[in-house]
């Protein structure tokens, strides 16, 4: 999905510098890990352990 | 480069099919629209999985069953399925270079016979 969102800042023509697209990158790794732990959490959160 | 897909198509390009030679406008927009409609479509399905999960049978089917939740379910499953084929489909375009691989194993849409012989014609 962060790909995905990559892709549109692209439509937008941002994001095309040397450091953007590195940092998009970068970016969209770590957050899509960070997405899916804070998911995790939030179910766990929500469903009390199960 | 990661811009739209289908920018100049050489006459070649669109013989051989690049960019798929009846529909790349297209395929363009619905790439973005069935993206657009994945974004709360899929926050709603994760949403949707982390509230039944661990519950039994008949409380999930009584979930489903409201169309509050299977109509978005539904439309997230059509979206994200067309959005994984035209994705799919961009990315052998892209990537696979060797002719024979590239209609065996992608082509969902149909190959004209003329297309196919105007290829075979063209190919080096």
């Amino acid at each position: 999905m962060l790909g995905g969102i990559r892709h549109f800042i692209w439509d937008t023509g941002r994001g095309f510098g040397v450091n953007e697209r590195e940092w998009l990158a970068r970016a969209t790794l770590i957050g899509s890990i960070a997405l899916t732990l804070v998911t995790w959490i939030i179910a766990y959160a929500v469903r009390g352990g199960v | 480069m990661g811009q739209s897909q289908s920018s100049m198509r050489t006459p070649l390009g669109r013989v051989r099919g690049l960019g798929s030679a009846k529909s790349g406008t297209e395929h363009f927009w619905l790439q973005r629209l069935t993206a657009v409609a994945n974004l709360p479509l899929s926050l709603f399905v994760i949403g949707l999985i982390i509230s039944t999960a661990g519950s039994n049978f008949a409380a999930v089917k009584a979930t489903l069953g409201s169309p509050l939740v299977a109509i978005p379910l539904l439309l997230f499953v059509i979206s994200a399925a067309w959005h994984m084929r035209i994705g799919m489909q961009v990315i052998i375009e892209d990537y696979v270079p060797a002719e024979g691989p590239r209609w065996r194993c992608c082509w969902p849409t149909p190959s004209s016979p003329s297309r196919s012989a105007s290829a075979a014609s063209l190919r080096s």
